[in-house]
């Protein structure tokens, strides 16, 4: 999906998750989705994820164990409107289980006949990688720019800190599932071997991390022909509630072919994080207040993704600007919103608008 | 009476490639004292020697795993089925036959015993064979026939092989004989596959002794045949397996000429393979420790010669 990026605007701001932010996130995991935040619904375990990010964003002594979560503001009405997290390490101390897609190849010479027979295999490929997660944004917020800043904004974080995370990225995406839980993927896989339907399993697991039920899971691969019908088509497959913050993923370049999730088949992409595409449109420029700037004199407006990229003073906003190859100005309130002032450095990305809506 | 005789016979039936490294050949069990007939076909069987050798064989191995949580309250044991050579160099008897013209009321069952143990001592007393070979190479295989639908459809075939080689295997064997196993083998799943992710009449194919087949089973059972952890690549039907270590073992004995009068008193049944030539006979003698006397009329039908030896097992099955 295209779109033409339409009137400027700094009507958002992203910024780190504070706990005074304790009640809209709660509002956010009671609204979200089935699967689409990983954000938990209960308000000690979400206070205590707060609690963790903030001691994240201000650690210099790190481990792969740090998540960070960030919210996003409407600045015309100073309401939070969405939030987005990145956990360090997937899997951290632990494995972190996907399903790798492979394709085998099985030759009779004798009969002159072959096959090519698509398999699940259970992998740990993705340990380790830095994981996006606790996607959210407000459903009338969805068309907006807001949406836009929450997902791309943490890889400009990403990767103005690249020695808190992996150079590689995955976010997983909610797979097909009805509104009572069924889940097509997991009923012909999973279901086998618990003999009960995922959120019971999940209930009993009482929030152990996903890889213990992982364990439980046969090893060998899953060949993919032997499955029904039903579930073979929702290897892969999206629920349409993440089709938004998975056609950002998309647009900036994640590949979604190789790994889905092991419960209920939902795709999870990955891609080296300089291979992202506001990576790598993104430099490092001087802020400039004044609209007498040399520099700047023949620059036209453009759209960009503005963060200041401090650790815990992460902020980021898309605004439109005037960018040469060392300067970028804003405006006053702009440059007051993001707290920074003429000569100090940010991270500036050039933003197309394309994926997802962009208001 | 009787007197059986179980000897090579031609054979048509061959198709296609065969593995050039194992013996290979058809017996038939005749009733030499059948009235009036000369002889009467009573069965067949093929023995295979050293099976796989030059083209592999394939059997789906059924190992279990299990999984386990006990917070969970989870513990479930699964079937798996894992591609393999298990049998290779093992024996083989299969094409086992009752000939419906030759198998009085009732007989069937001794019919098939008999084919059975008179393999299983063909196999066991192969003069000049190597005693050095190991157990499993003294392995004696039966692939029993799995379950099919009235149409001869394999459910088994349908939930499994035919998602990897979409062909009917009667119409391969057709083509290709035997060989066709061995060649469609390259074609199904290496890693292991978790039965309970088949469809159901696939599952319940696993090890599954088709109907027409029961009496084999029952023979099998009964002639110390047990069922390995083994299914046919087609039809999921079991593998029965007979270990030499648990085989009585057949003794060498003389052959001499029976004191007349007594002979007809104190005979028994015995099953016996002449040093030379690859038959089995299945006649009553008697038994004189190291030697078995058989009557002038026996020595006559027979065409054996007082003098010679076997390698005889009693046989109380029948007669």
């Amino acid at each position: 999906m295209t779109e033409t990026p339409r009137k400027p605007s700094t009507r958002f701001l992203l910024r780190p998750c504070l706990a005074e932010d304790l009640s809209v996130m709660e509002n956010f995991a009671e609204a979200s989705a089935h699967g689409l935040t990983t954000l938990p619904c209960d308000r000690a375990a979400l206070a205590d994820r707060i609690e963790r990010s903030l001691q994240s964003f201000s650690t210099e002594d790190v481990s792969g164990e740090e998540i960070y979560l960030f919210v996003v503001e409407d600045c015309a009405t100073g309401e939070v409107v969405g939030t987005s997290g990145i956990a360090a390490r997937a899997g951290f101390s632990d494995r972190f289980y996907s399903y790798r897609n492979e394709f085998v190849v099985h030759r009779s010479q004798a009969l002159g006949a072959s096959n090519r027979i698509h398999t699940l295999h259970l992998c740990h490929d993705l340990t380790g990688f830095t994981l996006l997660t606790s996607f959210y944004v407000d459903p009338r917020y969805e068309d907006s720019l807001a949406a836009q800043l929450l997902s791309r904004a943490r890889l400009l974080f990403i990767a103005a800190h690249a020695d808190r995370f992996s150079d590689r990225i995955a976010a997983e995406s909610p797979g097909l599932a009805d509104a009572s839980g069924r889940c097509p993927f997991w009923d012909a896989v999973g279901r086998r071997f618990f003999g009960m339907n995922y959120p019971a399993v999940e209930r009993l697991s009482g929030g152990r991390s996903k890889a213990f039920i992982a364990e439980l899971m046969p090893p060998s691969p899953v060949y993919v022909p032997l499955l029904p019908e039903e579930a073979q088509w929702a290897i892969g497959q999206l629920h349409p509630v993440a089709e938004l913050p998975f056609s950002i993923l998309i647009d900036e370049g994640f590949d979604a072919e190789t790994y889905v999730d092991i419960f209920d088949g939902g795709p999870t992409v990955q891609e080296r994080v300089g291979m992202l595409k506001t990576v790598g449109r993104s430099r490092t420029l001087r802020v400039e207040t004044s609209a007498a700037s040399a520099s700047l004199a023949n620059s036209a407006n453009g759209l960009y993704i503005v963060a200041v990229p401090a650790l815990a003073g992460f902020r980021a906003s898309i605004l439109s600007a005037a960018a040469s190859d060392s300067a970028i100005r804003l405006g006053a309130e702009a440059a007051h919103q993001l707290g920074t002032t003429r000569g100090d450095l940010v991270q500036v990305a050039a933003f197309d608008g394309v994926g997802g809506g962009s208001r | 009476m009787s007197i059986w005789h179980l000897h090579r016979t031609s054979d048509p039936g061959r198709a296609g490639e065969v593995d050039t490294a194992a013996s290979d050949h058809l017996f038939a069990l005749d009733d030499l004292s059948a009235p009036g007939a000369d002889s009467l076909r009573l069965g067949t069987l093929r023995l295979r020697r050293r099976i796989g050798m030059s083209l592999p064989r394939y059997w789906y191995h059924v190992g279990e795993v299990v999984h386990s949580a006990p917070t969970l309250d989870l513990f479930r044991r699964e079937k798996v089925l894992l591609l393999g050579n298990d049998f290779t160099a093992a024996s083989e008897l299969a094409d086992i036959r009752v000939e419906a013209a030759g198998c009085p009321p009732g007989r069937r069952m001794e019919i098939l015993e008999a084919l059975i143990r008179a393999g299983l001592l063909l196999l066991d007393a192969v003069p000049g064979a190597s005693n050095d070979s190991s157990e499993d190479d003294r392995r004696v295989i039966v692939e029993l026939p799995g379950v099919r639908r009235i149409n001869g459809a394999s459910p088994f075939w349908e939930g499994l092989g035919g998602f990897f080689h979409d062909a009917d295997p009667d119409d391969g064997e057709r083509e290709y004989g035997p060989a066709w196993r061995s060649h469609v083998a390259a074609l199904l799943p290496r890693h292991p596959v978790v039965v309970s992710l088949l469809r159901s009449s696939a599952r319940e194919a696993v090890g599954e002794v088709g109907e027409s087949a029961l009496a084999l089973r029952d023979a099998l059972l009964a002639q110390g045949f047990g069922p390995s952890r083994h299914v046919g690549i087609i039809d999921g039907g079991p593998v029965y397996c007979s270990e030499r270590r648990f085989r009585q073992a057949a003794r060498n004995c003389t052959l001499v000429a029976a004191t007349a009068g007594r002979q007809a008193e104190t005979a028994q049944s015995w099953l016996l393979r002449p040093d030379h030539g690859d038959e089995v006979w299945c006649l009553p003698g008697q038994d004189q420790g190291g030697s078995i006397a058989l009557a002038a009329a026996v020595f006559e039908r027979c065409g054996l010669a007082a003098g010679g030896t076997a390698a005889v097992l009693p046989w109380n099955r029948c007669h």
